[in-house]
């Protein structure tokens, strides 16, 4: 059985930057280090990036696998979260959950629009957990985005609104580099429709 | 009008203050416990103690030094100058810098000032019970004459003074943030997070040789290290945002933990030349230490 459920908001920074934080993957274990303590790369295919993600948990490390795409310039799915290692009791045993996050640029206000699409496929008994399902997905979600904004609003308060220059510079390794220069240039310009 | 200036000498650790109203509890409480060294024998109380400093601050020809080393104060002396010679008085060290030579190269850089400044030979009348009329011969001074319970000590002629700088101790000058940093509240081990003047704020870091301090931004994104993970035993800080490791004692940048986690990317991408790494560097701030107070030298903006 099938639930959706979307998310939008609006995050207070230029497309550029808050595109540019999301392929930023050298600091998903540091400043996100609540929601993850290692991450390793599984392979890659394209714009598709396997990756185990897990945690500690009394000296085991649990977690998941999940690709992870970016469509250019401002999507980016993941899907396909298996249980890592396999034999691992979880929940991504019974339930698939694939998300789709748009960045849309918000001219008016040089800011992101956002939408986070979230589809859990579950057996019927797990039908009535759905509701918290979604909140602990919300939660996490808003918990990655608060703390990416705290990271934007302090380099915007130090280095200028739209500051991308340390993320394009060619020591700077990001997830899809190629793709997010090709499109949002060196300079953080606005996507063109 | 009084003086209140500080005396350091290059390569010694020790520098001596003038002492202001906030050392008077400290040379109250060495000096009564001490006070079978001193031909005063009576208690001193914080009255009687703040009585002589008014008076002290009307004597323009009496010092009174706080001797500081490694950050901590270790000890006091002082002299005041009569009419035809220099006269040392209330030298006392401090329980925790006793037997680490502290006070007597304080001793020996305020005889090069007396000499230095005010040209008259240097003495010290000494209790014939006091112990330390050994450690007054061992800093260049002599017994003169002998009283029936106290001698007179001068310093001999082949004492080698050193090289002192006397520094205005009012004002730590326009090169410094106007802030200071009160040494004794700073606590060790810990990364220590404070605002100076113009919005910047400073990790200070107590440490082995004295203080380090840190200006309270990452070199590579801008990150608030005092959001970091310091390590003491290896002497590291780790920045909260991206985890690049720094050396506390140089400032350099020691590792990046997400090298080896991307590394099966690090060739896909022609925009991404990890060649052209720039050498990160901590942003370590000069300081001057001014009794027990540090001011941090102004970093560009």
């Amino acid at each position: 059985m099938k639930h959706a459920f979307t998310v939008t908001g609006n995050l207070d920074a230029p497309v550029a930057v808050t595109v540019a934080a999301y392929l930023d993957c050298e600091h998903y274990i540091h400043l996100h280090k609540s929601l993850t303590d290692s991450l390793e790369i599984m392979g890659v295919k394209g714009r598709v990036i396997t990756v185990r993600q897990s945690w500690k948990w009394f000296g085991l490390k649990l977690g998941h696998f999940k690709d992870c795409e970016y469509i250019p310039p401002c999507e980016f799915k993941i899907s396909n979260v298996m249980p890592a290692p396999w034999w691992l009791p979880s929940i991504h045993h019974f339930v698939s959950i694939d998300t789709y996050l748009t960045y849309i640029e918000n001219k008016e206000t040089d800011s992101t629009d956002f939408r986070f699409d979230v589809e859990l496929d579950m057996p019927f008994w797990l039908y009535p957990l759905r509701g918290f399902m979604q909140g602990l997905i919300e939660k996490m979600h808003v918990r990655q985005n608060v703390e990416d904004m705290e990271l934007i609003k302090r380099r915007e308060k130090l280095f200028g609104r739209g500051n991308i220059s340390p993320y394009v510079a060619e020591h700077h390794f990001m997830y899809h580099k190629d793709e997010y220069v090709k499109h949002f240039g060196k300079a953080g310009r606005a996507v063109r429709a | 009008m009084k003086q209140f200036f500080t005396l350091s000498s290059t390569g010694m650790p020790v520098i001596l203050q003038t002492i202001g109203p906030a050392d008077l509890e400290d040379l109250r409480a060495w000096k009564n416990a001490d006070k079978e060294a001193f031909f005063f024998k009576g208690l001193i109380t914080p009255e009687g103690q703040k009585q002589w400093f008014d008076g002290y601050l009307t004597r323009p020809g009496d010092f009174m030094f706080a001797v500081w080393a490694q950050g901590i104060k270790v000890g006091c002396m002082g002299f005041r100058i009569l009419d035809d010679a220099a006269d040392c008085y209330n030298i006392i060290g401090a329980p925790q810098g006793r037997g680490k030579g502290y006070l007597g190269q304080a001793m020996r850089l305020m005889c090069s000032f007396i000499q230095g400044e005010h040209s008259k030979s240097v003495g010290c009348l000494v209790l014939l019970s006091n112990p330390a009329i050994s450690w007054y011969e061992k800093c260049g001074f002599r017994v003169a004459a002998k009283k029936s319970d106290h001698c007179k000590m001068e310093l001999d002629a082949a004492f080698k003074p050193c090289v002192y700088m006397k520094e205005d101790a009012s004002d730590p000058g326009p090169e410094f943030y106007s802030t200071p940093i009160e040494m004794e509240s700073l606590r060790p081990n810990v990364v220590n997070c404070l605002h100076l003047d113009e919005g910047v704020e400073v990790l200070v870091l107590p440490m082995k040789g004295g203080l380090k301090i840190i200006r309270d931004l990452c070199v590579h994104m801008g990150a608030p290290l005092s959001a970091g993970h310091f390590c003491a035993a290896k002497a590291t800080l780790q920045c909260p945002w991206h985890g690049y490791v720094f050396s506390v004692d140089t400032g350099d940048f020691q590792r990046n933990p997400n090298d080896e986690i991307f590394a099966p990317l690090k060739s896909l991408y022609a925009s991404y030349k990890p060649e052209k790494k720039p050498k990160y560097r901590l942003q370590m701030l000069p300081y001057k230490v001014m009794g027990n107070q540090a001011y941090v030298r102004r970093v560009a903006a």
